[in-house]
Parts: structure tokens; C-alpha cells; sequence
């Protein structure tokens, strides 16, 4: 976080915008404003703007949000409002520009007497802003301090004492000091130097399994295991290396076991040696705990980034427990490699000096930052205010352990979020984040998995909210931090900006209260199928709602003329609700005469309705005065009639969908306005969050949940915008149910915290030319274009190649083997697509066709495929594990107990058949009383490794046969394919090159335009649940995405270069090919496998030649046996099991 | 400041461990650190850092349970951490089987002294005084002992300079670590605003509580105190409290609190002019009249059935007595009328025993 200046808090935000793009581009509006403060490089790197990029770095970090019309407008807005209320005040100054606000463009004119002042106020933002210090103090241990436990309506004091004890020394500081040392080079040859030094080591502890570094890399023979390649784009090929060369941002990628973990272990401690800092994202805070116990042995300076909110603690320390309870003692009396770095137990609690006290001690939320203490007067005497203070043992406490020692270590190992995590005020002067202090000070930051950490970012561009129905909701925090205090006599505070919170503060719990009604009576009064399940859990916009009332289901289905019209229609509809709508709420007490203010062309909302203008003018008036009405109305009874003849005013002009009854027309209407209504409300108050926390009304903003306030400030924002709607979901676990809604938004495009780690800030005039750490992204699987989740559109700069081409998993090898319907032989058991009261009993018919029998077919794969080698099954979710095993345990109980099942909630009693993802890395060392492992494909983080720990074949795949039991498809409600292709299409704009002579306006418009097709595309996605039939052209990055997945999982079994046996059993894999008529094929995308299959033999034939030979060396081992895959009716017959 | 006795750490230590073995590992589930981690084991955890840092350690032993318990796989006195070094009586103790994973059985013998936290620091305490005065001639070791419990009876919170004559004058200078050691400064939670008060009837601390209203001065700790005197008044109110000291949880619990039914008792009688004496034969009785003619137990249970088991089982060092006397406070008949009646029919022991209140037995005795 950066000091605000002084003058930033008495000139409104607009202002300094009018002052940079006037004086640094010479413009004389706000035109392109959103554009340039949208952060992204294409803009800001370019020649026309560049002289803004600092401008615009300092802007966005003082928390001026510009980045689209809407913001804008909401900024100069505020700066018209600010002028207005105090230009009464004695000391009122006028700001120095003149902004218009009934020019679109936002025309601004500077006032006379201010160029001085705008001068100084561009060299403000220009010069740079420094970190903000903190201030706070440690407590004094000679006096006794208190900790505060509980809410904050009923808290706990608990009174430390720790005078008597000898103060341990302050905590270490990170050094800010250190600067990046540029490019690096490392000759394989000291790699394998180190290997041997390694090896050497390892010989010193024959307790421990050896890493055995050097044959890792060499064969017996002397030859090389694997290759390392560096592309020559002007031969068009990929050359060996002897050097690998780090600079800047490189992409390096390997199949999986051909020696990426070996080479970044390698690596690190070369590195370490060297006296480079190197920081290292890894999949998961396990797997950084699992390489920290190696590197530790191998006496590498190592420590661990973790995040560290008391939740982010347990959630990892509960992880780690996992871990250590795997076996029958459940970890009594063991411990694991870097637990010392997870500990939760806080040592101020033995100092408690009423243990038998009321408060408990807050062990899990420890007072580290915020112990109360009076602070002394100049005569010694305690004040009376008690202030913040940290705790003096954040020096030599176990709990702070983990980044107390990370100021000072040389490599550090963590997770991608954990970058976006505060460095405690302990270790640091200034407010600071980790991600700030590694692109200030690390030498090489080297993401492990990238493709995954890419989507984990993705994801956190998805900020959540509940609205009501939980202690967590922003209206129960309304309530604590607003109203309560207000009734409590905390009414001082009258400024009309708190007044209008007050406001819409509570017309936002009326809303809420509602729609929450509307939705019980709903599933009270129709307790089976009712027309809102399909947005039960979902996300839901009005648009998702309009089109569920008023649009054909199969839009993409229809004729390509009929599709636009509807498209169309569907737009008018959206845009003209939306405007009475606004109309309605946001001018309460109007009583308009004519559409003017009404934000819709009338025109064409006409022409695509089908309606006259003359008729569309007059209906929105009335549907304006009826919601109006139905806002103002407190009556429930009086509310309903309203609401009937508001429905009926709309249908007047816009049709429902024909095959609505009546019933289901009411139902989906009512929550229209239910839903459009409460967003619209919480969009008004959630805007005004800073002012009323800068008010003091919250302790800090009630909507968080994505990315910090500070990351999104140094990634752009999101290409969507803030693209925002709400989900319900319905609590039957009682017998009274109960309901939350939620608010779902994206924000920010944190993905390119990866693309710009190497320069982030570049834009920062403290911080240029100090340069920044060498980036590299290593993964298996994030080179696919039509993945736009996991594609890494950077180089490869690095492939890693298994020297010999006689892998072992040339003889791979794949088989659509659908399971008979045992009730109708003819047919075949389809799990995906299947309706819902269906799909239990149609797995459980699966798991028999395996499991049943005297020679269960599910045994016989651990024998007639490399025996020894275990079978996994692959199913969605950890219900259906549940499923599973529940089934086996009735109907085989004997083989039950040798089918491993993973899940997040192992059972009490559990005999070591379930396990969680944290243990799953140990069954490699488990006794062999297991055959088969069932879990759900999403389960497992990258990085999981499932080898065998000792004997002859030590790293080879524990897995040999994997079956996909059901067909992998996401939840319907989830974003990941939307947040997947915001990410993509945020990166793509970002580097994005315009061409030299482009204006300001050129760039406005290319982001506008790149805006454009995305809004379209996510519309189109978030209008209906997620299903693949659904999906039209976006079927090839839906399939890029979960086959990235899929290829994950096959890779799983091909560890150390091993063959594996896939099956495919779910007949939804591949439909046509069951077809009684022998003569039916499959179409191009009908079938997942032959879209899986033309996916990488487009990339097999790509143009570029050297991206060419990466796709081969990538999914050659894929696409051959994908290509033979027996039991499939290709649709090019180029097949055996086509002849 | 807290002490925290390497003591009784040890013995949480075990008493956590075997916690942890029944309830969590017993029940298939895996030990996890967060709030379904035993109150006995993450107290003992947090003693364990506090004793870390009072004996200079740089390792925080008692951050993280996994790591105690790798650790407890060895003898106390190879942690590293001084208090557990010898001479410290359970040096040589090993917590955790590490090949079966099962709670040592040392380790159950450990956590099967004393109950909760409070109720070991009493043991603990008794057992020091019992050591400390075992350096006394036999003949003084009685008189002494009374003249101990009497004094931190009678003074619950007590000036320094008072306790330091206390331990001079008493001769207990021999000792007077052990003496000291059942006391400590006065807790800052106890304080209102700089200013600690002490209750008019027992002479404790009122402790601030949440309930201004009912409570504007505070509430005394003492159970007994306040079952016989619903209203807390003030004795006098001490704003300079650095050289005041209170008696330790566990003594205010187990030795105050049944303590001033005793004292009631023992100055009824003695103003009688009965020949009457505290603690007879180091705790044979509470109260000893004409030697060994009359033993006086007072038993504050609040189960009469309870109590009528416990002394069905063993009346410990009563038997002496030629009259045995089980006084209760009168406060548990206005609570349960019938407690005196229940106390009489559960009770099946050979020994022949009276049951009265505490008021009967001083109008008895004293007329």
C-alpha cells in the first residue's frame, strides 16, 4: 500500500485525472480515461501513452477506479458532489478543473490561477508514491496487555502478563534493500556437479530413500536421460542445449517424468549455492512442504510463504495433519518435515493470568497484531486510550515461525496466492505485500505447474459476497456496524453520505427479505420441480432470467437468421428492463412524463420487439410507476396485486415463452424483479464501501473475497468489468430451510501477475531500473491453444525431451469400453447427460459391471496390464466416491476394503479405505492391501505424484489402468470456463501490440472492442447452466479445458515414462458409436475423445515448425493410442476398430 | 506474571496425550490442530511454550502438536528444555511409544494424577508443602502445617510485607519458597481500572465481572463465599497493589474456599474454650477437638450421593478419631433440603459417622 500525499485527501480523484491526461497527453477530456487506467500493457507500454503509465500506476494505488464509463462517471460524479457540499465551508478551495458534466466525452477546462498546482499535482504522481509505513508498535512486556476474543458484541478481555520475563529479541525485517542480478546461466554441467554432491550426500543417510540425482540424468551408458531444448525460430527447430539461460520471462515446458521436478531440484540449489534468492510457487503449500524436507536435507537455505489469515493457517495446517495421519495411528506421536512451520498454538496464552477465567484464549485467532494496551503518558503514567499493539513474542514464537525466518532466507517455497499476502508488520516497516517484495528483490521466481497456477488466479478474479441469510452476510454486517451502533446512540455522524447509506442500507434488507420470501414460498409451495431449480446454486443474472422467460431454450440451434433476431430481441428486452428498472429505483419519487432519462434507444428496442415507439414509451412508464409502487408499498398483499399488474403490463408487450404455464410465468416474473432489484441495490452500496469504511462506519470493506485491493490495483482490471449477479442457495439440511444469496463479481485479471512478475514495476517511478526477477512458468500441460484456462501463449522457451524414443509409453494404450445396460443388453449405460433421479443408479449399475462376480473384473486389471500396477477410477465428485464405496461396501464388502476411496470428510472409524488429497503421495509406501483408488479428477493437485517409493521400479506409475467411470464435465454453476476465458482474452489484449502511430483513441477502441467480444461471449455462457450440448462454437475451448484435465490424470500413470491403460466407460464419451446402427459414426462433435483427438492433430500440424515439434513432444505419447482407441466409430474411419 | 511449574506441565503434557489417544485417534479420526484438538492437550501445549520461554529456550516447544508429540517419543530430559533436566522427578519419562504410537505407560500413570489443571496444581502444592516440611522435626512438621494452611485461609490476599513476617516470624524460612510459591501478584484482570478490592467475607479478591448492574463491585471467586453470602460487600479497596499478593487459583479453590467453613468452625470452638486444633496429625481431620476424642471433616460435595460413595470407600485418616464428624455448609440444605438424609442412607461404610451442618456441629460443640 502507497502513502496517499497530503493533497490527494482535499482535491476530489477527478481532478488528478483531469491533471495527468491534460498535462502528460495533452487531451482535453475523459474520453479515454477508462482505457488508460485499465492498467493493461498494450496501453500503457505504448509510445502515445507511456509518459501516463506512471500517472496511471500511482492513480489506480491510491484507489482511483477508473477502468470503465460506469466507474468514470461515478468519479467525476463524486467530484461534482464534493464541490456541492462543501463550497459552504470557510475554507473551501475550488478545485482546479471544470468538468462538464452533459458532454459524453467529460470535457474539462482549467480554472484559472491553478497551473502551479496542477503542475505540482502531476509531479506528485509522476515522482512516485513510497510504500506506507505502519507505525505500530510493539507492546510493552513489562506492563500487562490485553487480548480481545469474540465478536464484537459480546467481547472476551483477557488480561497477559509477561513481566518477568527477558524481552526476546525483535523479530529480523526483510531487506528492501536487495536488487534483482539480472539474467542467470547455468551450465547442465554444474547441475550435474551437483547432482553427484547430491548423490554423495544421500550415501551419508542410508535410513533415508535415495535421491540417486545423477541417474537421473544420465543413463549408465553416459548418454543423457532427457534433453534440454531451446527453440531456433529461424531454423524452425528445436536445438539441445548445454546452458539454460534465464532472462526475463521464460516458459519452459516437459512431459511429465522427463525430469522437470529434477531439474528445478537441481537447480534450486545451484542457485542456492550461488547466493541467488529464488522463490518458487508450487500447486499446493504440501507439495512446497514435501520439496522444503528435501532441500532442507540438501542443506538449501529454504523457508516457506504461506498465506497467513488465521482460516489460510488452519486450512493448511489441517492439510498437513492429513499428511501425518495416514497410517493406523493417525499420527500419534509422528510429525513431517516442515511442520514447525505450520504450528497454530500461541505461547502469549500461558501467560493468561486468569486461565480459569470467562474468556477463552484465541488460539486460533491470535492477538499478534492487535494487542490493547494503554500507552504511557510523559509522566509515566498509562493513557487512557488503548491502542494496537504487536506482540512482543513475534521474535521467538512457533506460530510466526514461518515468516519470521523467511526474512532471511535464500529460496523460498509457497503457493501462487500466498504472493498475495500482507508480510506482517513485524518483518516489515512498510506495508508491503510478498508479491510487491519478490518483483523488488528476487532473483528468479520460478512457478511450478504454471498452467494450474494460472487457473487458480483465474479463479480468484471471482469475488463472492453472501447478501443475507448467514453471520457472514454483508446484511448482518449492516446491522452490526450500521444500524446497531446507530440505535445505540452512535448517531453523530450526519453527513449526507452516511445518511444515504442508512438508506439504502435498509431498502437493501427489504429487497433482500423479498426475494428470500418469494424464494421459500416458491419451495414450500412447489416442493418438487419448480422453474427455479435450474438457478438454484447457479449464477444469476437478470439476463439469465429474462432468457429463461422470455427466449428459446436452443438459441444456438436455430437457423442463423432466427438466432441473430432472437439475439436481438433478447438485447432489447435486457436493456429496456434494465432501464425502467433503474428509472424505478433510482428516482424514487419521480413521476416521469417521458422516456428521455430512460437509458435505451427507443428506436431500436422498437424495431427489435417487433413493437411501435409510441407504444414502447408508454409501457415503460407504466412499468416504472407499478415497480415504483411495489418498492414504495409495505403491504405483502397490496405488494402481490401490484406485482400482478406489473407482469401483466410487460407480457402485454413482450410475449412470455410459449411453453411457460401460467404458474411458471408468475414464479419466473416475481423473481425477476426480486433479482434485479436486490443486485441494483447492492450495487449501490457497495460502491460507497470505502467512503463509509474512510467514514468509519466498517472496519474495513464488507465485499473482499477475490484478489487484494492491492493486487487488483497492479493487474489491469478485468476486461468483463465488474460483471455481477447473484446465486441462491436453499439449506435443507433442517427442517425448516433456510436460504442465502449470494453475490458473485469478477475483478481484475490476476492471471497476469505471472506475465509481468518479471516488470511489475516498471511503471513505478520509485522502483524503475531496479529490474526485476527472471520469471519461469514450467508445466506438462500449458501449451494447448484451444485450452484458454491452462494455454501459456509465452515462447516455450525450454522443452524437455526424453532422449530415447523407446519410452515405455509408446505401448499406451486406450479403449472406449461402454458397460451394457443390464436391464436392456442392446443398450449402453450413459452416466453424463442422464436425467438426475437417474444418474445414482445408473453409477451404481457401473461400479457392478466392475466389481461384481467371482473374478471381479476391477482385480483382474491389476494383473493383465503390467501387473502389479494398481486401477484408478475417475469419477466428478466426492459424492460419487461416496457413492462408490457405499455401493461395494453392500454388495462386495469383501473387496470394499481394497478400494481406496478419496474424500474431503473422511468418516469417523475410518479403516484406512478413505483418505484424503493430502495423503493420497503416500500410498506409494502404503503395505499392498489396496487395489483400486477412486477419486474425483479435480481432487488431486498437480504435483501429486503416485509412484512407487521402493523396490525395482522406484518413480514408476503406482497407477497402470485408469477408467474414466463417468464422463468429466464441471458443476453447471461453475465459472471456470468463463473465468478461464476472461483471464485469456485479458492476457491477450495485454500483449497485444498496437502499431506505432496509434492515438489514444486507437487504443480506446481496440479495448473497447476486445471488451466487446468478451461481454458477448460471457453473456452467451452465463445465460445458461454449463453443459457441453449447450455450448455451440465454445464446445473446442470447453473440451480444451477439461482435456487438459484428462490428459493430467493420464499423465498420472505414465510417471517415469510408463505405459498406461486407459478406459473410457461412460457412453457419453462416445454416443454414436453404441448406435445399434453399426453404420453410424461419430461426428465431429459429438464425441469428446474425437474432439480430444482433432484438437492435437491440429496442434501436430500446426504452421509454426518449431511450436510444431513441441506439440509432438508433448502429446505424441497422447494422441497415438487416443487415435487407436479401440471401441470408437471415428468419423474418418481411419481407425482398426473402424475396418 | 504467571509461573508455570515444570511440574504440572509434564503431567498435562500426558494427561493431553491420552486425551488425544481416546477421543480422537480412539474414534478413527486424524489429530488435527484446530478446534478439535482436546482442551487438556492445547493448554498443556501452551504451558510448554510458556516454560520455553521462562527457561531461555530459542525453540518454541509448544507451538504445534505434531511436533510435541515427535518429540515426546523421547525422555523428558533429552527435549532441551531445561525444566525438564534433572533433577526433574519425571526426567527419565518417555510420553509416546513411537513404534506403536500409543500413549507410554508412564504416560498414563502421569495423567492419572489429579483431574482438571487445578485441581494437579493443588496436589502439587500439597506434595511441596508435605516435601518441604519433611526437613522439620517430626514434632514441628504438624505445627507447622497448621500454622501454614491456617495463615493462607485466613490471608487469601495478603500484603508482601505481610507474608515475608508471616514466613519469618513462623519460622518457615527454611521453606519459604514453597510458601511463597502459593502465592502470586495480583492478576491485572482482577482489577478495576488500578484498584483491586477484597471481599468482606473471605478476604479474596471481587473480580470485575460483565454484569455491572447486579455485580457494580465485582464478584468473589469463591464458591463457598458467595453460596453463604449472595451480596458481595467490599473489605477495603487496594490501590497500590504491586506489593500485594493473592493465593493461586488452585489454593483459593482447594484450600480457601473448604477452608472457611473450617476457620468458622475451629474460632467458634476455640472461643468456646475447647481445646481444638487445626489440621491435626498434618490433615488427619480438618479440625481435631480434645485430640484425638473428635475428628471434624468438612466436605463441601455438592452430590450427597457422591460424597456418601467417597466415604464408603475410605475415610482416610478420620479413623484416628474416636468421633467422626462429616460437617457440610449449611448453604447445600437450603439448596437440597434432603442432603443431609441422602448423605445418611448412601453411605454403607463400617466406620460409624455423624452428618451435620456446619452450624450444628459449632452449636454442639461450643455449648
Amino acid at each position: 500500500m502507497r502513502e496517499r500525499p497530503q493533497s490527494f485527501k482535499s482535491i476530489p480523484a477527478a481532478h488528478w485525472i483531469c491533471a495527468a491526461v491534460d498535462r502528460l497527453l495533452g487531451e482535453r477530456d475523459l474520453a479515454n480515461v477508462p482505457a488508460l487506467m485499465s492498467g493493461f500493457g498494450v496501453v500503457l507500454d505504448h509510445p502515445r501513452a507511456q509518459a501516463f503509465a506512471p500517472a496511471a500506476f500511482a492513480l489506480r494505488h491510491l484507489g482511483v477506479d477508473a477502468a470503465s464509463e460506469i466507474m468514470l462517471r461515478q468519479v467525476v460524479h463524486d467530484a461534482l458532489l464534493w464541490e456541492e457540499t462543501h463550497r459552504e465551508e470557510d475554507d473551501f478551495v475550488e478545485p482546479p478543473y471544470e468538468i462538464d458534466l452533459e458532454d459524453p466525452r467529460y470535457s474539462f477546462r482549467l480554472r484559472d490561477g491553478f497551473d502551479h498546482l496542477v503542475g505540482e499535482m502531476v509531479e506528485t504522481l509522476t515522482g512516485g508514491l513510497p510504500f506506507r509505513r505502519h507505525g505500530r508498535d510493539y507492546a510493552d512486556s513489562s506492563r500487562p496487555m490485553a487480548v480481545v476474543a469474540g465478536t464484537a458484541e459480546a467481547e472476551e478481555r483477557i488480561t497477559v502478563d509477561l513481566s518477568g520475563i527477558d524481552d526476546p529479541p525483535r523479530p529480523p525485517r526483510h531487506d528492501f534493500e536487495r536488487r534483482p542480478r539480472g539474467a542467470i546461466e547455468v551450465p547442465l554441467a554444474e547441475l550435474e556437479a551437483i547432482a553427484e554432491e547430491m548423490d554423495a550426500r544421500d550415501r551419508l543417510d542410508p535410513e533415508r530413500p535415495r535421491g540417486n540425482w545423477a541417474s537421473r540424468l544420465r543413463e549408465a551408458t553416459g548418454e543423457r536421460k532427457f534433453h534440454v531444448l531451446v527453440p531456433n525460430r529461424a531454423e524452425g527447430a528445436l536445438r539441445e542445449t548445454e546452458v539454460i539461460r534465464l532472462d526475463g520471462l521464460k516458459h519452459l515446458i516437459g512431459l511429465p517424468g522427463t525430469g522437470k521436478t529434477t531439474l528445478i531440484v537441481l537447480l534450486l540449489v545451484w542457485l542456492d549455492r550461488a547466493d541467488y534468492r529464488t522463490v518458487v510457487l508450487l500447486p499446493s503449500i504440501e507439495a512446497s512442504l514435501n520439496l522444503l524436507g528435501d532441500l532442507r536435507f540438501y542443506e538449501a537455505d529454504v523457508g516457506l510463504l504461506v498465506g497467513q489469515s488465521p482460516q489460510t493457517r488452519i486450512d493448511h495446517a489441517r492439510k498437513l495433519a492429513e499428511r501425518i495421519g495416514t497410517d493406523e495411528t493417525r499420527g500419534f506421536g509422528k510429525s513431517a518435515p516442515g511442520a514447525d512451520l505450520m504450528s497454530l498454538n500461541c505461547a502469549l496464552g500461558a501467560f493468561d493470568t486468569d486461565p480459569q477465567g470467562e474468556g477463552e484464549f484465541p488460539h486460533l485467532m491470535p492477538p499478534c497484531t492487535n494487542l490493547r494496551q494503554r500507552k504511557l503518558k510523559k509522566d509515566g503514567e498509562p493513557g487512557k486510550l488503548e491502542g494496537e499493539r504487536l506482540c512482543p513474542l513475534a521474535g521467538w514464537c512457533g506460530r510466526l515461525k514461518a515468516p519470521r525466518e523467511l526474512t532471511g532466507h535464500r529460496i523460498w517455497l509457497g503457493h501462487v496466492l500466498s504472493t498475495d499476502t500482507k508480510i506482517g508488520p513485524h518483518f516489515s516497516d512498510w506495508e508491503i505485500r510478498y508479491y510487491e517484495a519478490i518483483a523488488m528483490t528476487a532473483d528468479l521466481v520460478i512457478v511450478d505447474e504454471a498452467d494450474g497456477a494460472q487457473a487458480t488466479l483465474d479463479a480468484k478474479a471471482i469475488a463472492s459476497l453472501d447478501l443475507t441469510g448467514s453471520v457472514e452476510s454483508y446484511e448482518h454486517k449492516l446491522m452490526s456496524d450500521l444500524f446497531v451502533p446507530f440505535s445505540a446512540g452512535r448517531n453523530y455522524n450526519t453527513a449526507t453520505n452516511v445518511q444515504q447509506y442508512i438508506t439504502a442500507a435498509s431498502d437493501f434488507s427489504r429487497l433482500n427479505h423479498n426475494l428470500v420470501v418469494l424464494l421459500q414460498h416458491i419451495h414450500r409451495d412447489t416442493p418438487g420441480a419448480n422453474p427455479l431449480d435450474r438457478f438454484k446454486d447457479t449464477f444469476v443474472t437478470g439476463n439469465n432470467v429474462i432468457s429463461a422467460l422470455f427466449c428459446p431454450d436452443e438459441v444456438f440451434s436455430l437457423p442463423p437468421e432466427e438466432r441473430v433476431k432472437e439475439e436481438r430481441r433478447f438485447n432489447a428486452i435486457r436493456t429496456y428492463w434494465d432501464a425502467c428498472a433503474e428509472a424505478a429505483m433510482f428516482r424514487r419519487s419521480d413521476d416521469d412524463e417521458d422516456i428521455e432519462a430512460y437509458a435505451f434507444n427507443p428506436e431500436r428496442v422498437a424495431s427489435a420487439l417487433e413493437s411501435d415507439r409510441d407504444r414502447l414509451e408508454k409501457t415503460a412508464l407504466r412499468i416504472t410507476r407499478f415497480l415504483r409502487k411495489w418498492l414504495a408499498e409495505p403491504l405483502p398483499s397490496k405488494k402481490g396485486s401490484i406485482l400482478i399488474e406489473l407482469r401483466q403490463v410487460v407480457f402485454e408487450l413482450v410475449s412470455p415463452k410459449e411453453e411457460l404455464g401460467p404458474g411458471e410465468r408468475a414464479v419466473l416474473f416475481n423473481f425477476l424483479v426480486g433479482a434485479t432489484t436486490v443486485i441494483m441495490q447492492f450495487q449501490t452500496l457497495i460502491r460507497a464501501q470505502q467512503a463509509m469504511t474512510a467514514e468509519g462506519i466498517h472496519h474495513e470493506p464488507p465485499f473482499r473475497g477475490g484478489i487484494s485491493k492491492e493486487l487488483g490495483q497492479v493487474v489491469p482490471e478485468s476486461l468483463i468489468g465488474r460483471l455481477s449477479g447473484i446465486r441462491y442457495h436453499l439449506n435443507q439440511t433442517t427442517a425448516r430451510p433456510s436460504i442465502t444469496l449470494q453475490y458473485v463479481s469478477f475483478r481484475g485479471a490476476p492471471r497476469l501477475l505471472l506475465y509481468r512478475l518479471h516488470e511489475l514495476l516498471r511503471h513505478d517511478s520509485l522502483n524503475q531500473g531496479r529490474g526485476g526477477p527472471n520469471v519461469l512458468l514450467a508445466s506438462a500441460t500449458s501449451f494447448l491453444e484451444e485450452s484458454p484456462t491452462f494455454h501459456i501463449p509465452v515462447g516455450p522457451d525450454l522443452i524437455l525431451r526424453h532422449a530415447s524414443e523407446t519410452d515405455g509409453w509408446a505401448d499406451s494404450e486406450y479403449h472406449f469400453a461402454p458397460i451394457p445396460d443390464p436391464e436392456n443388453p442392446t443398450r449402453y449405460l450413459r452416466y453424463s447427460g442422464a436425467p438426475l433421479a437417474k444418474r445414482d443408479y445408473i453409477l451404481r449399475k457401473m461400479i457392478d459391471h466392475y466389481f461384481r462376480g467371482a473374478a471381479p473384473l476391477a482385480v483382474a486389471m491389476t494383473q493383465d496390464f503390467d501387473p502389479g500396477r494398481k486401477v484408478a477410477f475417475v469419477v466428478n465428485s466426492y459424492d460419487q466416491v461416496r457413492l462408490f464405496k457405499d455401493h461395494l461396501r453392500r454388495t462386495s464388502p469383501a473387496l470394499a476394503a481394497r478400494v481406496i476411496g478419496v474424500t474431503n470428510r473422511p468418516p469417523s472409524g475410518n479403516e484406512g479405505d478413505w483418505i484424503t488429497a493430502a495423503q493420497v503421495e503416500r500410498l506409494g509406501s502404503r503395505p499392498d492391501d489396496w487395489d483400486v483408488l477412486v477419486f474425483p479428477m479435480k481432487a488431486l493437485s498437480r504435483g501429486v505424484n503416485i509412484v512407487f517409493e521402493n523396490g525395482d521400479r522406484r518413480r514408476d506409475a503406482l497407477l497402470g489402468t485408469v477408467v474414466f467411470l463417468t464422463r468429466p464435465h464441471p458443476a453447471i454453476e461453475s465459472l471456470d470456463l468463463v473465468a478461464g476465458l476472461a483471464g485469456s482474452s485479458a492476457l491477450g489484449f495485454d500483449q497485444f501490440v498496437l502499431p506505432e502511430g496509434a492515438t489514444v483513441s486507437d487504443m480506446t477502441e481496440a479495448w473497447r472492442a476486445a471488451r466487446g467480444d468478451l461481454m458477448q461471449t460471457t453473456r452467451r455462457l452465463l445465460r445458461y447452466p454449463l453443459q457441453a450440448s449447450r455450448l455451440g462454437p465454445l464446445a473446442r475451448p470447453f473440451t480444451g479445458d477439461i482435456m487438459v484435465d484428462v490428459l493430467q490424470t493420464i499423465g498420472r500413470a505414465m510417471r517415469n515414462g510408463c505405459k498406461a491403460r486407459v478406459v473410457f466407460a461412460d457412453s457419453a464419451w462416445a454416443p454414436n458409436s453404441v448406435h445399434p446402427d453399426p453404420l453410424r459414426r461419430e461426428g465431429r462433435t459429438s464425441s469428446m475423445i474425437v474432439l480430444m483427438r482433432d484438437i492435437l492433430r491440429q496442434r501436430m500440424n500446426d504452421p509454426d515448425p518449431v511450436n510444431r515439434e513441441i506439440y509432438h513432444a508433448l502429446y505424441d505419447p497422447f494422441l497415438h493410442p487416443l487415435e487407436t482407441c479401440r471401441g470408437v466409430r471415428f468419423p474418418d474411419g481411419e481407425t482398426a476398430s473402424d475396418e | 506474571m504467571t509461573a508455570v511449574s515444570g511440574e504440572a506441565t509434564a503431567i498435562l503434557l500426558a494427561k493431553g496425550f491420552c486425551d488425544i489417544f481416546h477421543s480422537v485417534v480412539g474414534e478413527g479420526a486424524t489429530i488435527h490442530q484446530d478446534a478439535s484438538l482436546p482442551q487438556s492437550a492445547r493448554r498443556a501445549l501452551t504451558l510448554l511454550s510458556g516454560l520455553a520461554l521462562l527457561d531461555g529456550c530459542e525453540i518454541d516447544f509448544g507451538a504445534n502438536i505434531h511436533e510435541a508429540m515427535e518429540r515426546a517419543c523421547m525422555p523428558l530430559k533429552d527435549w532441551g528444555l531445561p525444566s525438564f533436566a534433572p533433577p526433574f522427578s519425571y526426567a527419565e519419562v518417555t510420553l509416546i511409544d513411537r513404534d506403536l504410537g500409543v500413549p507410554t505407560e508412564e504416560c498414563h500413570e502421569l495423567a492419572s494424577y489429579g483431574g482438571s489443571e487445578v485441581a494437579l496444581l493443588e496436589e502439587i502444592h500439597h506434595e511441596q508443602l508435605r516435601r518441604a516440611l519433611s526437613t522439620y522435626r517430626a514434632k514441628e512438621r504438624s505445627r507447622a502445617y497448621t500454622g501454614i494452611r491456617e495463615f493462607v485461609v485466613r490471608n487469601p490476599v495478603v500484603s508482601y510485607g505481610d507474608l515475608q513476617r508471616f514466613i519469618n516470624e513462623g519460622g518457615h524460612v527454611a521453606i519459604a519458597n514453597t510458601v511463597m510459591s502459593f502465592y502470586r501478584p495480583l492478576p491485572a484482570a482482577a482489577l478495576e481500572g488500578e484498584v483491586a478490592r477484597r471481599c468482606a467475607w473471605c478476604g479474596s479478591l471481587l473480580w470485575p465481572v460483565r454484569d455491572k448492574q447486579s455485580f457494580p463491585e465485582g464478584r468473589c471467586r469463591i464458591s463457598q463465599c458467595r453460596l453463604e453470602n449472595p451480596r458481595p460487600r467490599v473489605r477495603d479497596r487496594l490501590s497500590d497493589t504491586t506489593g500485594w499478593r493473592t493465593a493461586t487459583a488452585s489454593i483459593l479453590q482447594y484450600w480457601v474456599g473448604p477452608g472457611l467453613d473450617e476457620i468458622r468452625i475451629y474460632d467458634a470452638l476455640k472461643q468456646a474454650g475447647r481445646e481444638v486444633v487445626l489440621y491435626p496429625q498434618s490433615d488427619a481431620a480438618d479440625i481435631g477437638v480434645d485430640r484425638l476424642q473428635i475428628g471434624i471433616d468438612v466436605k463441601t460435595y455438592a452430590s450427597p450421593v457422591l460424597l456418601g460413595h467417597k466415604l464408603t470407600r475410605s475415610i482416610g485418616r478420620l479413623s484416628l478419631f474416636r468421633r467422626k464428624i462429616i460437617a457440610v455448609p449449611d448453604g447445600k440444605l437450603a439448596l437440597n433440603r434432603h442432603y443431609l438424609d441422602q448423605l445418611r442412607d448412601t453411605y454403607r461404610g463400617e466406620e460409624s459417622l455423624e452428618f451435620v451442618t456446619v452450624s450444628a456441629v459449632i452449636e454442639e460443640l461450643s455449648a
